[in-house]
């Protein structure tokens, strides 16, 4: 009785929400049917991607025949098949789409391979960076070790609370992407390529989640985010507003940390731990990462790429339904 | 005759009539959108991107399945994705959050926002589209039973923070 009266409050209080109609239709259409401006230029990009492919096919079997002629003359030797990497210009990026569009190009993955899908028609996904995802811990872990920074996690979990999944995302950071061509299919009018990325893809990552839940569906995320800037050591600025209640503590490894209780902002973050510390895990502060630009730039323009560096590391727990106390214990575990 | 309204759904080349859904659904994953993200502009935009990834995805889509979960599990994820690159944006660029242009009233917003993505989406799934637990598990990934504790948690939480201003609830406690 009790719920039902409490759902009648909830549906009139919801029901004061003006929605305005909007008519998306329009819109949709649009952008479902927009013919590529630059349609021109990536076919020159694709018939140039082709020839360099056929080219690098030719080197690899004129380099086998010598390899071979060379063997006939001494012992037994083990000979190294080539590797014949498709090597294509990329095509600029703009705005990235969640990979889940694609997820059918992700059936066969393989634990610990990254993959790299470009939609040839759709600019607004037309490359997307590329995800790890795991449910294995030790998984994640060896796939951080891989990476240029040195990232701290944390060593103590609630009570109930277990590891769920983990993501690790990637930028893209060099000009030309080598990667193995797996597979080029049509669907809905869209040419998409499946491409499989080398291992060394993996020191430049994004931003790292983890995710541990309860049989409740409570859940505690631990997020990790990789700032930059144009100018080496620069600082980040926070939001902080006017209900934002902040708290300083004292945990070591961290040259600052910050507690944010947010109750009206953004209730997602109820308890927000945010530590931020400076540029030192960085071990080779002189890789550059790429970001590319928003716009659609009529063709590609190498001035338009902006190079940026990493300037520190921001880490995050965010929770439904912890305490204080058990999220600045979660805080003081992480090494 | 769901059989009927399911078929109308796809044209002659068998492929997802998005006009029809675009009809059918929009002003309802509008309005949901608008309620988990508490904004009408980024409602609009995220309602453009269900479609669009509606549209591409319809391989995923089988003519067994019911469309409305898979539509607004497709709106939600967007939302959630919409509002993970906002808090990115807000906390690395300091960016400001477009305000909400009176479209909520004021009390009820800060109610709202009190509560996570997830737990508005319950609000209006529950309060408003009257979807079952069942077909709730289907759009969340979660058991029926773990999203009505969470649903109850948050109705109780939203009824708290209106307690003082709302006429309903005062006439429940007169009551008692």
């Amino acid at each position: 009785m009790n719920n039902n009266y409490d759902d009648k409050i909830i549906k009139n209080m919801m029901e004061q929400i003006h929605t305005p109609k909007y008519n998306v239709s329009k819109d949709v259409i649009k952008k479902i049917s927009a013919v590529p401006k630059s349609k021109y230029f990536l076919r020159k990009v694709l018939i140039a991607a082709i020839i360099i492919c056929l080219c690098a096919g030719l080197l690899g079997a004129l380099k086998l025949i010598v390899v071979n002629v060379v063997n006939l003359d001494g012992e037994t030797s083990q000979f190294e098949y080539p590797p014949n990497p498709a090597v294509i210009t990329p095509t600029p990026e703009f705005e990235i789409e969640p990979i889940d569009i694609y997820n059918g190009f992700f059936d066969d993955i393989t634990i610990g391979e990254l993959r790299l899908i470009i939609d040839k028609n759709d600019y607004s996904a037309q490359m997307n960076i590329p995800d790890f995802d795991t449910s294995s811990y030790s998984e994640l872990e060896e796939a951080l070790k891989l990476s240029i920074i040195d990232f701290s996690l944390p060593y103590y979990i609630p009570d109930g609370y277990t590891f769920t999944k983990g993501s690790i995302s990637y930028f893209l950071g060099e000009e030309t992407l080598e990667a193995e061509l797996l597979l080029s299919e049509e669907k809905n009018n869209n040419i998409y390529e499946v491409y499989r990325l080398p291992e060394r893809y993996k020191k430049y990552p994004n931003n790292v989640f983890l995710y541990f839940n309860n049989e409740q569906g409570d859940e505690i995320r631990y997020s990790i985010f990789l700032t930059y800037s144009e100018e080496e050591g620069g600082s980040i600025q926070r939001n902080i507003t006017k209900t934002t209640t902040t708290k300083t503590l004292e945990i070591q490894g961290f040259e600052k940390s910050l507690l944010l209780h947010n109750s009206a902002e953004n209730a997602y973050f109820l308890n927000e731990l945010v530590l931020y510390n400076e540029i030192s895990p960085v071990k080779e502060i002189t890789n550059f990462i790429r970001v590319f630009p928003k716009e659609l730039p009529e063709e590609f323009k190498s001035e338009e790429i902006h190079y940026l560096t990493y300037s520190g590391v921001l880490y995050l727990i965010n929770t439904d339904n912890l305490s204080e106390d058990e999220v600045i214990k979660i805080a003081k575990s992480i090494k | 005759m769901q059989e009927n309204r399911q078929e109308q759904n796809f044209n002659s080349d068998n492929k997802l009539h998005i006009e029809t859904l675009m009809d059918e659904y929009s002003h309802k994953l509008l309005r949901y959108c608008h309620t988990v993200l508490c904004n009408y502009h980024d409602a609009q935009d995220a309602l453009q991107s269900t479609f669009i990834k509606a549209y591409y995805k319809q391989s995923s889509f089988k003519k067994d399945m019911d469309i409305s979960p898979w539509l607004f599990k497709i709106a939600y994820n967007t939302c959630i994705d919409m509002t993970r690159k906002k808090k990115i944006a807000q906390i690395l660029f300091s960016s400001t959050q477009k305000q909400e242009e009176g479209y909520i009233p004021q009390n009820i917003l800060d109610a709202l926002m009190t509560l996570s993505p997830l737990d508005r989406a319950l609000m209006f799934s529950r309060a408003i589209d009257e979807s079952s637990y069942d077909e709730l598990s289907k759009i969340h990934s979660k058991s029926p039973e773990a999203l009505r504790k969470r649903y109850e948690r948050a109705r109780k939480k939203l009824i708290e923070q209106l307690k003082d201003d709302y006429p309903y609830y005062a006439k429940k406690e007169e009551v008692k």
